[in-house]
């Protein structure tokens, strides 16, 4: 599994993991949508949304990706499941995100939270654990 | 963790973390709380959470945080900080929270408890149907961008003018139901698109309408001036900005990240970003903030717009006008004055989790309640108690003016649900005789009671420090939910 749900009193906790910076990121996106609508993480996609972002350091980026994300699924009605990356260095990235179209979510998430990111290396790549306001 | 050594006890309800705890703390810091809630407490990262609100530019006297606290992703939840304007004091749209304006709202109806016993279900049902989660589809109001600005700038009153209520039910709303100061163009595209269709509508995770019953009356005559008595049937009301405020702290707190370093900021968490009020961003954000509180004044007044209309479906009389008791909000921040070591000083008071408690006088309470004191209003976690308070001098003089919001949660969601079915939860309520509709069984597990403190023993907290005093306690009849 590329995520995993941690638990914290009142929001939501999860924890990704990736290879390269890239799986990390698409692993924290696939975490946050599993919560937003589990089903559609196993769905073909059949949306693709450009994004561009600059962020002042690494951590930040990753914040600002799922709040992009977050924005649009809300805004479009759709859960992403899955990104490619154009462009990924350590305060700016351009990708194409990968979804479906929902009717509700199960979640309504409010927000990607920074409280406490970091991205850490370890020996099988990265890890990052975002908070988020449910 | 903060060591529970680390407490110097102050009453057997206030506590105190003294500021030579972490270097990097401007003022003490300071917990209402009785020793078994403090302890609790402190098994998460709470304190710290606290600790950090003493490290902000311009924090006056302490940083302090309510009995309902627990950890946030910022502030911990019941986080008061107050920071002074003129003396570079920050505003924190991260402390302020995602939810701006999540607030509470209460209305009285004319009728008995035994008068409306039958037809409670079909009133849940009615209420479930007219109040939509949102989560899926959007409300029934759908507005243009020039409709939307319009409701931003205007709030409750807003709506009122376009037909939903009367401008009676304005009076008894905190701040008349919308700040001033409101600039539209201060939030962005983005924030208006998830909020254009979402009047109305009550959201998920732990927001409700619930129909309640007074249960007991501690102050008669405050009760009196509220137009509460035993045995009648309240409305209650949980709910804040929807996406539109949460992606105005979202695009806010990324701005003032970006930031920070012009202003020689520097913070222990990220989340807690902030830029002198006074600045250009300060002001852009506090304009943008009003515009989101002012969207939650206007949702919970479509939403009583709403809950009105169920009751006249199922009761059919025309005598049981559901007329506003009050409206908090608790998650905001404002500019309010205090004395501060002899001298006036203008703060920004930043409430996250915490409800604002005017004490008895001050002249921003309607003339019909100013000398009881604001109401404040605490709901209970599903299935318990919720209460009426109201502000007092003391939180005046020690809480800037500030008192709980809630239970708080003491149990994630995950492990509540791992302990209780949803649909067994809904049978446990209903044999308590509380009719529950939900859009979600697992959310309901999620918000099961025991995922909360006492909220009695909360309301005990604040009570006894002298910074809100007990009116009524309600219990529920009927919990309504996303």
């Amino acid at each position: 599994m590329d995520y995993e749900v941690l638990p914290h009193t009142a929001d939501l906790r999860i924890r990704a993991r990736g290879r390269t910076l890239a799986d990390l990121f698409r692993g924290s996106l696939r975490g946050m949508s599993s919560v937003m609508r589990s089903a559609a993480l196993e769905m073909s996609p059949t949306i693709k949304r450009e994004i561009a972002i600059a962020a002042p350091d690494e951590p930040s980026l990753l914040i600002d990706f799922l709040s992009e994300a977050l924005s649009s699924a809300q805004v479009n009605r759709e859960v992403y499941n899955g990104a490619t990356f154009e462009e990924l260095t350590t305060r700016s990235l351009r990708a194409i995100l990968h979804g479906v179209p929902v009717d509700a979510f199960e979640k309504d998430i409010k927000a990607a939270t920074y409280h406490g990111v970091e991205i850490k290396e370890t020996d099988e790549g990265y890890e990052a654990t975002v908070i988020y306001d449910i | 963790m903060v060591p529970l050594t680390v407490f110097q006890k102050i009453t057997t309800c206030l506590w105190e973390i003294p500021k030579s705890y972490r270097a990097d703390m401007r003022v003490p810091a300071r917990v209402y709380a009785t020793k078994e809630i403090l302890e609790e407490a402190g098994r998460d990262s709470s304190f710290d959470q606290l600790v950090n609100l003493a490290t902000l530019p311009g924090v006056q006297r302490y940083a302090l945080v309510m009995p309902d606290v627990h950890e946030g992703y910022g502030s911990p939840v019941g986080g008061v900080a107050a920071t002074a304007i003129e003396e570079g004091g920050i505003i924190s749209p991260g402390m302020i929270g995602y939810d701006i304006n999540c607030g509470v709202r209460l209305l009285r109806t004319n009728l008995a408890f035994d008068e409306v016993k039958e037809r409670i279900g079909d009133l849940g049902t009615a209420i479930f149907r007219e109040v939509p989660s949102g989560v899926g589809r959007g409300g029934r109001m759908k507005l243009s961008t020039a409709e939307l600005d319009a409701m931003l700038r205007g709030g409750a009153g807003e709506m009122v003018e376009r037909g939903y209520g009367d401008a009676e039910d304005l009076e008894h709303l905190e701040s008349v139901g919308a700040l001033a100061g409101a600039d539209p163009e201060k939030v962005s595209p983005t924030a208006k698109k998830r909020g254009h269709d979402q009047l109305g509508t009550m959201g998920a995770g732990n927001h409700f309408v619930e129909v309640q019953r007074v249960e007991e009356i501690f102050d008669h005559e405050a009760a009196a001036k509220l137009g509460l008595r035993a045995e009648q049937v309240t409305v209650m009301i949980h709910t804040g900005s929807r996406g539109l405020g949460h992606q105005v702290a979202t695009d806010y707190i990324r701005i003032m990240l970006g930031v920070m370093s012009k202003y020689g900021i520097t913070l222990p968490d990220r989340e807690l970003a902030g830029a002198p009020f006074t600045t250009p961003e300060g002001q852009n954000y506090f304009s943008a903030m009003t515009c989101g509180a002012n969207f939650a004044w206007a949702n919970r007044q479509l939403i009583t717009w709403e809950v009105r209309k169920a009751f006249q479906e199922i009761l059919d009389t025309r005598d049981q006008a559901l007329e506003v008791v009050y409206d908090v909000a608790h998650n905001m921040g404002k500019i309010e004055e205090y004395e501060i070591d002899g001298r006036k000083k203008r703060l920004l008071v930043h409430r996250k989790g915490a409800t604002r408690s005017f004490g008895p006088g001050h002249s921003e309470i309607h003339e019909s309640y100013r000398e009881i004191g604001q109401p404040v209003i605490i709901p209970g976690s599903m299935g318990t108690h919720s209460y009426v308070l109201v502000g007092t001098a003391h939180a005046m003089a020690e809480s800037f003016g500030s008192s709980c919001h809630g239970a708080g949660r003491t149990m994630s969601r995950h492990a509540a649900k791992r302990r209780v079915r949803g649909d067994m939860l809904k049978r446990e309520l209903e044999g308590k005789g509380i009719v529950v509709r939900s859009g979600s069984m697992a959310g309901l597990a999620e918000e099961a009671p025991f995922a909360y403190k006492d909220v009695d023993a909360v309301v005990e907290v604040v009570h006894r420090a002298g910074i809100a005093k007990k009116v009524a306690r309600m219990r529920p009849v009927a919990v309504i939910k996303g």
